[in-house]
């Protein structure tokens, strides 16, 4: 039987002396999913995945061994190995690492879970997308439908030679759906959410975002709408941003270049650099003083919440952006040191086989005060976007372009009604943040995450969180299909 | 671990309750050594040992899945097994039958082995001390990954597939400054410092040509170079969905025009899926024998594409492919002499690296995306001048159809260093590419 507990006090009894430092992440991490092709029951593996990040510090250098085989005699092992690479490389290491804090917390985190994913059966979860995809299916030009609920659970336990034990406990739900309609040559795809609907919980999560049929006839009636739309019009205009397609803005323009390894540099090789300079933070203009950013990993339920980061430091919400000006950056305890610069509790790692490193965890975009009619009602020639469906950006995080699955025009400060299909829009991240017109209120916001950030070498894809309201921008480029 | 997974298919055969009853192993394993750099120094370094398992019961029709990592202690691993199993029984009246369901169930005469390396894991170490020597000085940047590649299958017929190879893998850049670098990757079985001593200098000869000052380009139409890196960065991400045959059955591909509408690529595009070089394994996850050769593209026209064993199934079709993603790709050489880049190109951009592309528009295969690293302004065949960042946005049908001059005669073999969960197993081989007109949008 899998013990955790019993791991890290056999870790801990097989530290020899000699070594500096050690700690230990033990997972006990799995996932299920049940997916449903165009009718059909695609059988997904349940994933579990047992192991252990074991990481040395050993005068200025530190080593990590990540392993499965959690035997006595195999930690030993492996706390021998990792004290060996540190001393062998240590004159070549970067900086000191005994700049890095020793991790000494203590305490527990879990997710808010009121239904549990087990108290569906198998058969109850099939019944319910097949349910769903009935309804997508009762059109002739759907060509593809594909329906998915995914659960993913992380138990972790991290224990350090200095007193540490951290058990944080998450419980994460992902439902999607999408369909594809074909009307002579146009071919048009509607999804639910696009990947940004994760959240922290149980099965609860299914109702409050209305996974339902109400939603698959509703996905369907605007597939039928895209597919018979014109392409969007290609202009400069107002652009109206719904929260589905705003988190993807956040974490783009706003997360990636505010995390503090890649203004150091970490990152340059793959995930990019940043155009954000350590000078900038306390007084640069990120964006009109209508935009307000926090790092907020303590709302409950946000994909990506947690009492402490994987360092062991304790996380609190921390304003980025205030009225619109820099305020700090998104870098851990080690590259606050490093930079000298005010950071928060993101370091992170997606499991027991890779390290730690500065990560978004829920950047959120604070309310504002216009409601839904306050900001439709300022456009005069505009169109309103939903949900995003491409995604590029530079190295520096600067010359961005989206594409959008759902556009509509907006004239004379309504929305007419009239669908656009393969809408985008680009422009510079810090010229279009400083074109931010108008905030949505709370009754506009919504609480959304993702589980695809990618990011580091080697390569990690984690959770992260937006919460947003929708929002209005002036002089913004959009442009449409070719097709 | 080969003998070691035997043992435990026999002893998993010896779980099940009939002979009716099927099991099958897929094993996906690594010993890597990590280590990442920053200014030519260590930032973070470590060793990463796992072996996934994923595991197939199968019993008239109904199948379950499950994943886990192996410990090597047989009693462990088989106590999870053992419960996989209980639940696969368990939950048996709740599945569904799978008229997909594409597992090999041959027995021993499908076996295959091929283990082209047998190198000791602690010999990767070595290369850490001679990058650092070789680079010191530099702003070097990158990640180097080093180990041990397995792949398995086994059936409880009696099947047994195996793969296993190793190599070393540097994946980095040699910064000038800011946004301005030299990317280079190198690729070898065994670690070689002279070669990997030769590539820096020649790294750091580069680096002279980024130290004029940065020309800005207007957005518009340029004559364009891509490099075999850029070529790759665009081959991608035609990846996702280009080229599987799902994707045309349910009109998704970005290619559906060149099936049903006879859209064709220049007749000088030719893309195949070729596993000659022996790093991918030839069965799939599945325990299937996949073909050495796939042609995709010929002369422009659409001739095939890429069809697993489930979608073989499903729209009644053969299979010939792993997955519905290329992982060995080639594009096929052109005339252009590698000498005659520049002078061929006259006056235009030499972009050595393209970022972060996308689809803007999936039906007319318009994609975006950014230059990186290292491009430059050429002039009457000289480098002039290295641009700042462009975002380009232009259709597959135009940049490698009407307006593809040429590719260059030589490929460059091009090893994968991805490696979310895993280090992948992946190498291609692309030409560069002469395009006439290339759309700069921002």
């Amino acid at each position: 039987m899998f013990s955790a507990k019993k791991v890290t006090q056999e870790f801990l009894s097989v530290v020899p002396s000699s070594v500096d430092y050690a700690v230990i992440r033990v997972h006990d991490d799995s996932s299920e999913e049940i997916v449903l092709n165009r009718g059909h029951v695609h059988p997904r593996p349940y994933w579990l995945s047992q192991g252990a990040y074991i990481e040395v510090r050993q005068g200025r250098g530190m080593a990590y061994v990540c392993i499965a085989d959690l035997s006595k005699f195999s930690l030993e092992k492996a706390v021998l190995s990792a004290q060996n690479l540190a001393q062998a490389n240590a004159e070549n290491f970067l900086f000191d690492y005994a700049l890095q804090d020793k991790m000494t917390a203590q305490g527990e985190y879990s997710s808010p879970v009121k239904q549990n994913w087990s108290e569906w059966t198998l058969k109850q979860k099939i019944d319910h997308l097949k349910k769903l995809d009935d309804i997508l299916s009762k059109d002739s030009n759907v060509v593809n439908r594909s329906l998915f609920m995914w659960r993913k659970t992380s138990d972790r336990l991290m224990v350090s030679t200095e007193g540490a034990e951290i058990r944080q406990s998450f419980d994460r739900i992902l439902p999607e759906m999408s369909v594809t309609l074909k009307k002579g040559s146009v071919v048009a795809t509607r999804g639910f959410g696009r990947y940004g609907n994760t959240r922290q919980g149980g099965l609860e999560i299914i109702e409050e975002i209305g996974f339902n049929e109400q939603a698959a006839q509703r996905i369907l009636d605007e597939a039928n709408k895209l597919v018979v739309a014109e392409t969007c019009p290609s202009k400069t205009c107002d652009v109206l941003i719904d929260p589905n397609q705003m988190m993807l803005q956040i974490h783009e323009s706003i997360g990636h270049p505010l995390e503090l390894d890649r203004i150091l540099g970490d990152e340059r090789n793959y995930a990019g650099t940043s155009f954000v300079t350590p000078e900038m933070f306390g007084s640069f203009q990120y964006g009109s003083d209508l935009l307000n950013v926090t790092f907020d990993p303590t709302i409950s339920g946000q994909t990506a919440s947690y009492e402490f980061d994987d360092d062991g430091q304790r996380a609190q919400k921390e304003y980025l952006i205030k009225d619109g000006v820099l305020q700090r950056g998104l870098g851990a305890q080690l590259s606050q040191k490093r930079s000298g610069l005010k950071g928060v509790a993101n370091s992170r790692s997606v499991s027991w086989n890779r390290p730690t490193m500065d990560r978004m965890s829920n950047i959120n975009l604070e309310a504002g005060s216009s409601s839904m009619q306050d900001m439709v009602s300022q456009v005069e020639d505009g169109i309103f976007v939903k949900t995003n469906t491409s995604w590029s950006i530079d190295d520096s995080r600067n010359k961005f372009q989206f594409g959008c699955e759902w556009a509509e025009e907006i004239k004379n400060g309504q929305l007419t009604g009239k669908v656009f299909r393969d809408s985008g829009y680009r422009g510079i991240s810090q010229d279009f943040w400083r074109n931010l017109k108008a905030v949505g209120n709370q009754s506009t916001v919504e609480v959304l995450g993702t589980p695809t950030c990618g990011k580091g070498e080697p390569n990690q894809a984690i959770f992260v969180g937006h919460s947003t309201p929708t929002c209005l921008f002036s002089d913004i480029e959009v442009f449409g299909g070719k097709a | 671990m080969k003998q070691y997974l035997e043992n435990l298919m026999d002893q998993t055969k010896k779980l099940l309750d009939s002979s009716e009853e099927f099991v099958s192993f897929s094993m996906n394993g690594e010993q890597t050594y990590f280590t990442r750099f920053n200014q030519a120094k260590v930032r973070q370094q470590g060793q990463v040992s796992q072996y996934s398992l994923s595991i197939c019961f199968a019993l008239e029709g109904k199948n379950a899945q499950y994943e886990f990592f192996l410990t090597a202690q047989e009693s462990l691993d088989l106590e999870k097994i053992s419960k996989f199993y209980k639940n696969f029984k368990a939950t048996y009246s709740e599945r569904e039958k799978d008229s997909f369901y594409s597992v090999s169930t041959a027995g021993s005469e499908a076996s295959f082995v091929n283990e082209s390396q047998s190198s000791s894991f602690e010999s990767f170490k070595a290369p850490v001390q001679d990058i650092c020597s070789e680079v010191a000085g530099t702003d070097f940047v990158g990640i180097y990954a080093g180990g041990l590649f397995y792949r398995a299958f086994l059936n409880s017929n009696g099947q047994s597939c195996w793969h296993q190879i190793a190599n070393h893998n540097l994946d980095y850049c040699l910064y000038y400054s800011k946004d301005k670098a030299i990317k280079n990757n190198y690729s070898d079985l065994k670690w070689n410092r002279d070669s990997f001593s030769k590539q820096i200098e020649f790294a750091k000869q580069g680096l002279k040509a980024l130290s004029k000052s940065e020309k800005k380009l207007q957005p518009g139409d340029y004559r364009v170079y891509l490099s075999p890196k850029a070529v790759s960065e665009v081959l991608g991400i035609m990846n996702w969905r280009c080229f599987s045959e799902e994707s045309f059955q349910v009109k998704e591909s970005p290619l559906f025009k060149m099936k049903e509408e006879s859209k064709n690529l220049s007749s000088l595009f030719n893309l195949s899926e070729d596993y000659s070089s022996g790093i991918n394994p030839l069965f799939t996850k599945g325990g299937h024998k996949v073909p050495e050769l796939v042609k995709i593209i010929d002369s422009g026209r659409l001739v095939g594409s890429l069809t697993n064993s489930r979608a073989a199934k499903e729209f009644s079709l053969n299979m010939n492919a792993a997955s519905g993603y290329l992982t060995s790709p080639v594009i096929g050489a052109g005339k252009l002499v590698e000498d005659d880049i520049l002078k061929r190109l006259d006056t235009g951009v030499y972009i050595s690296d393209l970022w972060y592309t996308n689809y803007s528009e999936l039906p007319t295969c318009r994609i975006t995306g950014m230059t990186r690293f290292a491009s430059f302004w050429v002039e009457k065949g000289e480098i002039i001048a290295p641009i700042s960042v462009m975002r380009f946005d232009d259709s597959v049908y135009s940049f490698f159809g009407e307006q593809l001059e040429d590719l260059t005669q030589q490929q460059q073999l091009i090893s994968s260093a991805g490696s979310y969960r895993q280090r992948d197993l992946g190498a291609e081989k692309i030409p560069g590419a002469l395009i006439k007109k290339f759309h700069f949008a921002l």
